[in-house]
C-alpha cells in the first residue's frame, strides 16, 4: 500500500530526517544546559524555536518550490540571484513611497516571471535546465543591480528600510505564513493531481507522453509553482531585514536548498520525493545550523561541517543503490 | 569551424572595447599598441581561469562537471598561506599544495566515482564544505605571504604567466591531444556502456580526471596568489562560474563525449576580454549610465554561456582538436 | 504469398494489403496481405529478422510504410504516428514497457484522464482506485492497485498494461515477445488471461518466439519468413514441426563458408582455449560448462531471455560469477574486469552496437583506434601515425566502407558499423572470440563479410564462441552448437543432429515430434 501517496524510501528518509531532528533538538538542549538551570535552559531552547519560523521560512519555501522542479527532472540553480531581484524591486518600489503590499506584490511577480522564464527557455532552446538556470544565476544577479541602481535614487550599495510596517510580514507574520504556506503545500500533494503529473514527468517522460499529457505545459507549471513559492519566500526574506543588499541577497541560497531538498528524499533526478520530506530536510540542516552554533564555539568550523554532513548522507544514500544501478546499465 | 566563430567574435569584443574605452585604434600600429597592451594586461589575470578551464575541459568530457573550483583553488591558496615566506616555501608550502590540491580533486572523484554520486550534486555539496574548510583555515584573516617567497611574484607577471600557460596550454594540450587517456574519456563521457564494454576502467578514469582537476587548482592557485598575494576567506567565490561559461563557449558539450581544449582557450579569453573590457568601460559608463559596467558583466557572462550552448545545440559538428 | 482461411468472430477488423517497407535498400517486409478478425488470437512467429518487428512497427504506427493500404473495419486509414494508432483501437504491448515506476498502478492507468474529484475539488483516491480496479476487472486481472507500479512482477506489470490498453477501447492488441521475460508459472498466467480477453471479442496478434505457446494459444497463425509471408492458417492444421519447417524451410540451402578442416579429419587434439566449468550467476544463468578448442567455432543459440548474452559477460569480465570455475588458454580465468580479458586474449562483441559500442557522433578513426590503445601509445602518448596506418589497414583488411576515417560512424550502414566493431577487436589477434548477434540487423553482403572473417579465424587456430539467433547462421558457422533454455545448457547439437529445426526445437521447449511439452 502506498502510504501517504509516497515510494517506501521516502517515507524511510522522512523517518530518519525526523529521528535526526529530535536529536539535533536534543543535542542542543544539551549545549544550553551546562551553566544553566533546567527551567533557563529550557526558555533558551524556547527561544530558539521561537525564531526558528522567522529565520528557516525563506529557505523552506524556496525548498518547496524547487522540490516542484526537481520531480520534474529539471532543476534550478538561480533561486538566490531571483531572491536579489525581489529585493531590487521591492527597494525600487519603497523608494516610490509605493504601498507596501504593492511592493510586496512586486518581489511575488518577479519570482514568479523569472522562474517562469527559465521553464520557457529550457522549453524553446532545447537547453538543459542546470545550463539555463547557471546563466540565470548569473544575469539575474546582474539584473538585480542594474534594476537597483537605476531605479532607486541615489542607491549606494545597500537600502535601509526603517518602517515597520515593512516589517509585518517578515517578522511578525511569518510563523502563519510559514505554517499556511507549508500547510497548503501538503495538501496539495496529498490531494491533487498536478503532483503526481510532475513526478510522472520525472519518472518517465515517454510514458506521459504515451498518455496524451501535454509536457512543455507540465515542465513550465511546476516552474511557475516554484517561482509562486519562492515569491513568498523572498516577501518573507525581505520583510525580515532591516537592509536590502541585492549584491549579497541570496548569495549561496541555492546551494543550501538544493542539498535540503535531496536530504529530504527526493530524487535529485526526478520522479520521486514529498514536500514533507522537504520540510525535514529544510529543518535539519537549520537545526544542524544552530547545534553548530551552541555546539561549536569556533564560529568558522560551521560551514566545513555542514557540508560534511550534506556529504555524507547524499553519499551514504548513493552507495546503497550503486550495485543494481551498474548491473541494469549494461543491459 | 567553431575556432574560427570564436576568433571573430573575439576581435568584434575588442573593436567595442577599443572604441569604449576610447584608445586610438584607427592606425595600424595604433591597433597594434592596443593589442600589445591588451595581452600583457590579460595574461597574468587570464592564468587562474585558463589553467582551470583546461582541466573543466576534460571533466565535463565525461559528463561530469566540477562546480568546487574555486573552493579547491581558496583552500589550496589558504593551506599554502600558512607557510612563512622565504626561499623554504618553494620546499614547504608548494608541494604541500600539490598535494592538497590533487587530495580534494581525488575526494571529489571518490564521490562520482566509488559512490555514484551525481557529479553536480558532489561537486555543489564540496564546493559548500571546501569553502567551509578554506574558513576554518583562514579565520577572518587575510594572509599575504607570497611576495616575501623569491621567485614567486614572478609567476604572477606576464612573462611568469606566459610560461605556465605555455607549458599548461601548449604542452599540457599537445599531450592531450595525443594520450590514450583522451580516447577513453571520450568514450566514457560519449557512450559510458560502451565504455564499459571497451575495457575502459571507469572508475580509475574518472577518479584520474578529477584528481587532475585539482591538481590544476593548485596550479591555478599558485597563478593566482602570485598575482594578488593575498588570500582569505572568499577568495575565487564564482570562480566556477566563468571556468563553465569558457568551456562551454569553446565547444566542449555539457552532455560529454566531445570537447576541445583549444575551445576553451579561446573562450576564457572571450570571457577575460569582457571582464576587462567592462572595467576599462568606467569611465565611458560613468558617463552614459545610470549603473556602474560591472553589473553587466553578470548578465553578459550568463547571457554567453546561453548562446554558447544553444550554438552548441544547433551547429555544433566537427570534434575535437 | 497469403493463404487466407475463413475467420472467426465477427468479421474482419483490421486488413493489410500490399504493405511493404525497406530500409537502406534491404526489404524488410515484402508486399503483404493480412486480414485480422475480432475475436481471435492470431501468432505471428518467424525467426530474427524475419520482418515480423517490422510489420508490428507499421501496424502501431510508428513506421511508415512504403506502400500498401490498411483498413479497419472496412474503411481505409492511415496511421501517421503512434496516437493514430492508439485512437484508432490498437494498442501495442512492447517487451520495454514504459511507466512511471514510482506512482502506484491506479495512477499509471489514469495517467492522461480526469480523476474523480471529491466534495472540495481534491483527488478521490479511494475512487480512483475503485475505477482502476474495475477497470483490472473487467480485463479479468488481480493486481492490487495501490501499490507503487515497479513493485509489480513482471507479468503483473504485463497485465496491467493490457488491461490499461482494454480500459481504452482497445480491439486489437498486439504482443511484442510478452512472455521472453516470463518464468513458466507467470507466463501460463498471461496466457489464461489472453484466452480470456479474446472471448470478449478482442483480437489479439501474438508475435512470439515460443511455439508451444503459439501453438496452445492461437486460433490462427502467420508465417513470415525472410520479409515474406509464408502462411497463414489454422492452428489446428499444423503440429509443432510442421511450423518449424515452415520457418526455416528454404528454396536454396544457403552456403556458409568452410575452409577450415575440422579437427576430427585431422586427427589433431586441438587445445583447449576456454573452458567454462558449472558456472552460476543466480537470476542469471545455473550450471554452465563449455569448452572452445583451438579452430573451432562453437554456436550458442536460445531464446531471448536464455541467459546467453548474461553468461558471456560474466565469461568476459564485467562481473564476477557465483560459482564455478573458467580456464583460458590452460590457466585458471578469474578476471576482474574487461581489460584484463582484453589483454589475456578475450574479446567480447556485444549484442546491441549502438547502446553498448559505439558512440554515435564519433568518428571512425577513434572508434577503431581504441581497441588498441595500449598497443599505440608510448609513455602514454599514442604515436599519430602509427594510429593512421594501423586504421587505414583497419578499414582496408575488413573493407569497411566509408567516406575515410573521419566519417562519423553514426552515418555508416549497420553492417560497416558492425564491420568496424569487429575490426576494432579483431586488429588485436585474440586467441578467443565471443560474438553476440554479430550479423544482427545488417544486410546479406555484409553478413556473408563477417561469415567469411569468423572461418578465416577458426582456420587460423583462434576459438570462437557464435551467440546467434539467427538460426541458418548458428547452424551453418558452427562446428557444434550448444543451446541454452532459461539459464541451462540444454543441449549440444553436433553433425547430423546440427539442424535448424533441432535447435529450434531445443530452444523453444518443444521435445523431439513437435509436442508442445
Amino acid at each position: 500500500m502506498m502510504r501517504l501517496r509516497m515510494t517506501a524510501p521516502v517515507l524511510r528518509r522522512m523517518a530518519w530526517l525526523v529521528a535526526g531532528n529530535m536529536a539535533l533538538l536534543a543535542g542542543i538542549f544539551a549545549c544550553l544546559l551546562p551553566g544553566d538551570t533546567l527551567a533557563g535552559a529550557v526558555s533558551r531552547l524556547g527561544t530558539v524555536l521561537r525564531d526558528t519560523p522567522r529565520n528557516m521560512a525563506p529557505e523552506m519555501l524556496a525548498a518547496i518550490g524547487l522540490t516542484a522542479i526537481i520531480w520534474t527532472g529539471a532543476i534550478d540553480l538561480s533561486i538566490g540571484s531571483v531572491l536579489a531581484v525581489c529585493g531590487a524591486v521591492f527597494a525600487m518600489g519603497y523608494s516610490h513611497q509605493a504601498h507596501p503590499v504593492l511592493c510586496f506584490a512586486g518581489c511575488l511577480l518577479a519570482a514568479g516571471g523569472l522562474l517562469a522564464t527559465n521553464g520557457l527557455l529550457v522549453r524553446w532552446l532545447g537547453i538543459p535546465a542546470l545550463i539555463v538556470t547557471l546563466a540565470g544565476l548569473a544575469a539575474y544577479r546582474g539584473f538585480a543591480l542594474v534594476l537597483v541602481n537605476v531605479g532607486v535614487p541615489g542607491f549606494d550599495g545597500n537600502l535601509t528600510v526603517p518602517e515597520e510596517i515593512y516589517r509585518v510580514p517578515g517578522r511578525d507574520w511569518a510563523s502563519g505564513i510559514l505554517l499556511a504556506a507549508v500547510g497548503a503545500a501538503i495538501v496539495f500533494e496529498l490531494t491533487c493531481r498536478r503532483p503526481r503529473l510532475w513526478l510522472a514527468h520525472g519518472s518517465s517522460a515517454a510514458a506521459c507522453r504515451l498518455q496524451g499529457l501535454d509536457l512543455p505545459r507540465l515542465a513550465i507549471s511546476a516552474f511557475l509553482f516554484g517561482g509562486l513559492y519562492l515569491g513568498l519566500g523572498g516577501i518573507l526574506y525581505v520583510s525580515n531585514q532591516q537592509t536590502i543588499d541585492p549584491a549579497r541577497m541570496g548569495l549561496g541560497f541555492e546551494l543550501s536548498v538544493i542539498a535540503a531538498v535531496v536530504l529530504g528524499g527526493t530524487n535529485i533526478f526526478g520522479g520521486e520525493g514529498s514536500f514533507m520530506g522537504t520540510v525535514l530536510g529544510v529543518l535539519f540542516l537549520y537545526l544542524a545550523r544552530q547545534a553548530l552554533i551552541y555546539a561549536l564555539d569556533d564560529v568558522h568550523a560551521r560551514q566545513a561541517f555542514e557540508g560534511a554532513l550534506i556529504l555524507a548522507v547524499i553519499g551514504f544514500d548513493c552507495v546503497l543503490h550503486r550495485g543494481e544501478h551498474r548491473m541494469e546499465e549494461l543491459k | 569551424m567553431r575556432a574560427v566563430v570564436l576568433l571573430l567574435l573575439l576581435v568584434l569584443e575588442l573593436a567595442v572595447f577599443a572604441s569604449v574605452s576610447g584608445s586610438d585604434v584607427s592606425t595600424p600600429g595604433g591597433i597594434l599598441d592596443y593589442l600589445e597592451l591588451k595581452f600583457l594586461d590579460l595574461i597574468p589575470g587570464l592564468a587562474p581561469v585558463l589553467v582551470l578551464s583546461v582541466g573543466m575541459t576534460l571533466v565535463l568530457v565525461t559528463a561530469g562537471i566540477d562546480l568546487s573550483v574555486g573552493s579547491m583553488l581558496a583552500l589550496v591558496a589558504a593551506v599554502m598561506s600558512c607557510f612563512d615566506g622565504g626561499m623554504s616555501f618553494w620546499l614547504t608550502a608548494v608541494p604541500l599544495g600539490l598535494l592538497a590540491g590533487v587530495g580534494l580533486g581525488l575526494f571529489n572523484g571518490a564521490l562520482v566515482a566509488r559512490l555514484d554520486v551525481p557529479p553536480i550534486v558532489a561537486t555543489l555539496g564540496t564546493m559548500i564544505f571546501y569553502r567551509g574548510l578554506c574558513q576554518v583555515v583562514m579565520r577572518d584573516a587575510e594572509r599575504a605571504p607570497f611576495f616575501d617567497v623569491p621567485g614567486y611574484e614572478w609567476l604572477g607577471g606576464f612573462s611568469g604567466s606566459l610560461v605556465v600557460l605555455v607549458l599548461v596550454v601548449g604542452l599540457g594540450g599537445w599531450c592531450w591531444s595525443r594520450s590514450g587517456w583522451r580516447r577513453e574519456l571520450l568514450l566514457v563521457g560519449g557512450n559510458r556502456v560502451a565504455a564499459r564494454y571497451a575495457g575502459v576502467p571507469l572508475d580509475r578514469r574518472l577518479l584520474q580526471t578529477y584528481a587532475l582537476m585539482g591538481g590544476l587548482a593548485w596550479l591555478a592557485a599558485v597563478c593566482f596568489t602570485a598575482r594578488n598575494g593575498a588570500v582569505n576567506a572568499s577568495t575565487a567565490s564564482g570562480l566556477e562560474l566563468k571556468v563553465i561559461v569558457a568551456v562551454v563557449l569553446g565547444g566542449t558539450r555539457v552532455e560529454g563525449g566531445r570537447g576541445s581544449v583549444l575551445g576553451s582557450v579561446l573562450g576564457a579569453f572571450l570571457v577575460a576580454v569582457l571582464d576587462d573590457g567592462l572595467r576599462e568601460a568606467k569611465g565611458w559608463s560613468d558617463e552614459h549610465l545610470a549603473f556602474e559596467i560591472s553589473h553587466l558583466r553578470y548578465l553578459l557572462l550568463g547571457l554567453l554561456l546561453v548562446a554558447g550552448v544553444w550554438l552548441n545545440t544547433r551547429f555544433g559538428h566537427r570534434d575535437e582538436t | 504469398m497469403s493463404i487466407e482461411s475463413p475467420g472467426h468472430g465477427e468479421g474482419v477488423l483490421f486488413e493489410l494489403s500490399g504493405l511493404c517497407r525497406s530500409f537502406a535498400g534491404v526489404e524488410a517486409l515484402q508486399p503483404t496481405t493480412l486480414s485480422i478478425f475480432a475475436g481471435e488470437i492470431l501468432g505471428l512467429v518467424g525467426e530474427n529478422g524475419a520482418g515480423k518487428s517490422t510489420l508490428i512497427r507499421l501496424i502501431s504506427g510508428v513506421l511508415r510504410p512504403d506502400s500498401g493500404e490498411m483498413s479497419w473495419r472496412g474503411r481505409p486509414v492511415v496511421l501517421d504516428s503512434p496516437r493514430s494508432a492508439i485512437d484508432l483501437g490498437i494498442a501495442t504491448i512492447h517487451q520495454e514497457l514504459e511507466y512511471c515506476g514510482h506512482l502506484s498502478v491506479a495512477e499509471n492507468m489514469l495517467l492522461g484522464e480526469r480523476w474523480p474529484r471529491g466534495w472540495g475539488g481534491w483527488v478521490d483516491w479511494s475512487a480512483l482506485q475503485a475505477e482502476a480496479g474495475r477497470r483490472l476487472e473487467r480485463a479479468g486481472c488481480d493486481v492490487a492497485v495501490d501499490i507503487e507500479f515497479a513493485r509489480l512482477t513482471a507479468v503483473e506489470k504485463q497485465l496491467v498494461a493490457i488491461a490499461t490498453s482494454l480500459s481504452r477501447d482497445a480491439r486489437l492488441l498486439i504482443l511484442d515477445e510478452p512472455t521472453a521475460s516470463l518464468a513458466a508459472p507467470d507466463a501460463h498466467r498471461l496466457i489464461e488471461h489472453l484466452k480470456a480477453i479474446r472471448d470478449s471479442g478482442v483480437a489479439i496478434l501474438y508475435v512470439s518466439h515460443r511455439l508451444d505457446e503459439v501453438l496452445e494459444l492461437s486460433t490462427r497463425v502467420a508465417v513470415l519468413r525472410d520479409g515474406e509471408l509464408v502462411h497463414v492458417g489454422d492452428t489446428d492444421a499444423l503440429d509443432g514441426s510442421e511450423l518449424v519447417q515452415k520457418m526455416v524451410g528454404r528454396p536454396l540451402q544457403q552456403v556458409f563458408p568452410r575452409t577450415r578442416v575440422p579437427s576430427a579429419a585431422t586427427g589433431e587434439d586441438p587445445e583447449v582455449l576456454l573452458r567454462v566449468e558449472n558456472l552460476t550467476r543466480e537470476g542469471m544463468f545455473e550450471g554452465v560448462s563449455l569448452e572452445v578448442r583451438s579452430g573451432e567455432v562453437v554456436g550458442l543459440a536460445g531464446l531471448v531471455g536464455a541467459g546467453r548474452s548474461e553468461l558471456a559477460r560474466a565469461i568476459y569480465g564485467l562481473y564476477p560469477a557465483d560459482s564455478g570455475s573458467m580456464q583460458l588458454l590452460g590457466r585458471p580465468w578469474r578476471p576482474r574486469s574487461a581489460w584484463d580479458a582484453l589483454q589475456a586474449g578475450l574479446v567480447y562483441l556485444p549484442e546491441e552496437r549502438k547502446r553498448h559500442g559505439l558512440v554515435a557522433e564519433h568518428e571512425l578513426a577513434p572508434t577503431l583506434a581504441i581497441g588498441i590503445r595500449d598497443r599505440l601509445t608510448r609513455w602514454g602518448l599514442i604515436r599519430l601515425s602509427q594510429e593512421r596506418d594501423r586504421v587505414a589497414g583497419m578499414i582496408s583488411d575488413y573493407d569497411i566502407r566509408c567516406s575515410g576515417p573521419h566519417q562519423v560512424v553514426g552515418t555508416l550502414s549497420g553492417g560497416n558499423q558492425q564491420k568496424a566493431l569487429l575490426a576494432r577487436w579483431l586488429e588485436r589477434e585474440p586467441e578467443v572470440l565471443v560474438l553476440d548477434e554479430p550479423t544482427r540487423g545488417i544486410d546479406v553482403g555484409a553478413k556473408a563479410e563477417i561469415h567469411s572473417v569468423l572461418d578465416r579465424l577458426a582456420a587460423a587456430g583462434h576459438g570462437v564462441l557464435l551467440i546467434s539467433s539467427d538460426l541458418p547462421e548458428v547452424v551453418g558457422m558452427s562446428d557444434r552448437v550448444l543451446v541454452m533454455s532459461r539459464g541451462r545448457l540444454v543441449a549440444e547439437l553436433s553433425g547430423e543432429s546440427q539442424t535448424e529445426r533441432e535447435v529450434l526445437q531445443a530452444a523453444a521447449g518443444l521435445v523431439a515430434g513437435g509436442e508442445a511439452s
